[in-house]
């Protein structure tokens, strides 16, 4: 070994000659794919997110079974993997429904319950916070108490009173997520819009003669748009996770429609004796989340043109 | 040209007003550049943004007085007509060139935003033009680049592109050079100095740095909480101040040309706008003070060089 490094030029031929030798082939390739515009790409969480908006939107036609189909008979099959057949893949829960299909179907539930509320927040969020950041004055400051009491209620409270109030509903999940939801996005847009405002590009702007609305258009909305894009992505995780959290209280997406939440609420009983029950959904719920904050990082970093490549 | 009378501004802050510049009166004419002086505070951006009508409710308002550009009143314009004035008549250079440009738009973009519309080519030929006057080296090539890929003074230099391209009359600078290293900003400063000349174009030229001043104007005007306490020609102002203000302002700049020498400072600080004193704001500052200066505001006095200032014990005169 002592040896070896004594001499430098016998230890570099040895570095030389090992390069094309052990796969160097593997390690070439592997080096043009990062350089290679496609590993900018997040493909994982586009890549699973593009799947969960595929579950949510088809999830029910392709489905093998239906997910509310009761068979006592069949109850608590391990998945095909685990001793279990192909007829229900990933198993059957206590009663006999088909986990597969059931998870089809609540990934439609969370589908729906997030693109809503992530739709809805933000186009309220957006709009209370440039009638805040532009009107200004006594506007501003009723619609920024009206944000921060939005935000000190709590969300569960609400959640629990508007489902005593009405019935417990798919739109009610949303319509609660929503009331929730906004003012994130009102308080963070408002902020940004104030600082855009004082900007010398937009007192250049209205030299230029231009109108409330040109600098809206032209020069606010397009200057949080990124912030706004992160702010949405992240909500679609916080959405999904909110959604699932509901329905596993019982207050969110009524049985037995299925839902993620809802199944791990059901499968939380069988998790030393049947652990297919909760473990898929909640790996379900785990990776659509972390795709979504990934997704959101990423667009970020994106929108952001000084770190444009 | 530029015509301000008795013009006073104020702020308003949770229903408190604030008065920002009291009694200004300035005359600019054709093609002349006035220097307008003063600390941080002391009203002078706030004047340059009152010519541009840009000071209103709810952050603020013109309380009295009136703007005249060449005979239309600006304070009296219609909304219509002061966007006419905005888009053609005055260019406005801002003081920090990090935020003069919006940030998701190419310079060329930002620039041609300023011009009438005409084909493309044409269009990317005279930005490149004017950028290539303003010191913007193979401007052409450069219009599709991002604000951030340009440094500070390169920056400044697309901003003054902006202002400029509408060939406007009058032209206000906001420090446009106090965010930029010595050798920049004269540059920029000699490139000010030949454009009005060129173009006729009158200059409010906004400063705290009487050498830059010096530089490039033939007026000056002395801001002093929200004051203004001495204008008229420069060279006369230089030579004989009336306002001790003024006179304190140039000792401290002669004192500066002595290496290692103490730094020599005004005694105390300005008012702060919320608690003026009822008389002279300078006077519990100025050595020359006296009963008069602490109770009455001192009226206006015109020397017979042309001078006006606002002192009731003046240096000069």
């Amino acid at each position: 070994m002592s040896e070896r490094l004594a001499d430098p030029d016998s230890a570099l031929a040895a570095l030389t000659r090992e390069v094309p030798g052990r796969g160097g082939a593997f390690r070439f390739s592997l080096r043009r794919l990062r350089r290679s515009r496609l590993l900018h790409w997040p493909i994982f969480s586009f890549g699973v997110l593009g799947l969960f908006a595929l579950a949510g939107i088809f999830g029910k036609l392709a489905a093998p079974h239906d997910p509310n189909e009761v068979d006592l008979r069949v109850a608590l099959k391990p998945p095909a993997f685990n001793g279990g057949s192909w007829t229900y893949p990933l198993g059957t829960d206590e009663l006999g429904r088909d986990i597969l299909s059931r998870l089809l179907a609540g990934a439609q539930a969370s589908f729906v319950v997030a693109m809503s509320v992530v739709v809805l927040a933000g186009l309220i969020g957006l709009g209370v916070a440039l009638l805040a950041g532009i009107r200004g004055g006594r506007t501003d400051a009723v619609l920024t108490r009206v944000t921060d009491g939005s935000i000190a209620f709590p969300f569960l409270l609400l959640a629990v009173i508007m489902v005593a109030t009405f019935r417990a509903s798919l739109t009610l999940v949303v319509v609660v997520l929503v009331l929730a939801g906004w003012p994130q996005y009102a308080r963070i847009l408002r902020a940004e819009i104030l600082k855009i405002r004082t900007q010398d590009y937009v007192t250049m702007s209205r030299v230029m003669a231009g109108g409330n609305r040109w600098i809206m258009t032209r020069h606010i909305i397009p200057n949080i748009l990124s912030t706004l894009l992160v702010l949405a992505t992240l909500q679609v995780g916080l959405a999904i996770i909110a959604e699932g959290s509901l329905s596993f209280l019982g207050i969110g997406v009524p049985p037995p429609t299925a839902s993620w939440g809802s199944m791990l609420a059901e499968g939380r009983g069988y998790l030393t004796t049947a652990w297919w029950l909760p473990a898929f959904p909640a790996v379900c719920l785990c990776v659509t989340v972390l795709a979504a904050n990934l997704a959101g990082d990423w667009l970020r970093t994106r929108s952001d043109p000084t770190m444009r490549r | 040209m530029l015509d301000i009378k008795d013009l006073e501004v104020e702020y308003t802050h949770g229903g408190i007003a604030t008065p920002a510049v009291r009694r200004a009166t300035l005359h600019l004419s054709k093609g002349a550049a006035l220097a307008l002086i003063g600390e941080s505070g002391s009203g002078k951006s706030t004047l340059a943004l009152a010519v541009m009508r840009l000071i209103r409710p709810p952050a603020g308002r013109i309380v009295e007085g009136e703007i005249f550009l060449d005979n239309v009143s600006v304070t009296a314009a219609r909304h219509k007509q002061m966007r006419s004035i905005l888009r053609h008549r005055i260019g406005f250079i801002p003081q920090d060139p990090t935020t003069s440009l919006d940030p998701l738009f190419t310079i060329g973009s930002q620039v041609a935003e300023v011009l009438p519309r005409m084909p493309r080519g044409k269009r990317n030929g005279e930005i490149g033009t004017l950028l290539e006057t303003l010191g913007v080296r193979a401007a052409t090539a450069r219009l599709r680049s991002y604000p951030h890929e340009f440094s500070g003074g390169m920056r400044q230099r697309v901003a003054m592109a902006i202002a400029l391209a509408k060939e406007p009359d009058l032209l206000i600078a906001d420090e446009p050079t106090t965010a930029l290293d010595v050798t920049t900003q004269i540059s920029l400063l000699r490139l000010l100095d030949k454009l009005r000349v060129d173009r006729q174009l009158t200059t409010l030229f906004i400063t705290h740095d009487l050498r830059v001043a010096r530089l490039l104007c033939q007026d000056v005007a002395v801001m002093y909480a929200g004051l203004i306490v001495e204008s008229g020609p420069m060279r006369q102002v230089l030579k004989a101040p009336s306002h001790p203000y003024t006179k304190a302002l140039l000792e401290l700049s002669e004192s500066e040309k002595i290496p290692s020498s103490r730094l020599t400072v005004i005694p105390g600080h300005a008012p702060s706008p919320l608690d003026r004193p009822r008389g002279c704001p300078f006077a519990p500052r100025c050595s020359r003070a006296e009963e008069i200066c602490r109770t009455t505001l001192p009226e206006v006095q015109t020397r017979d060089d042309g001078v006006r200032y606002q002192c009731w014990n003046p240096v000069t005169a």
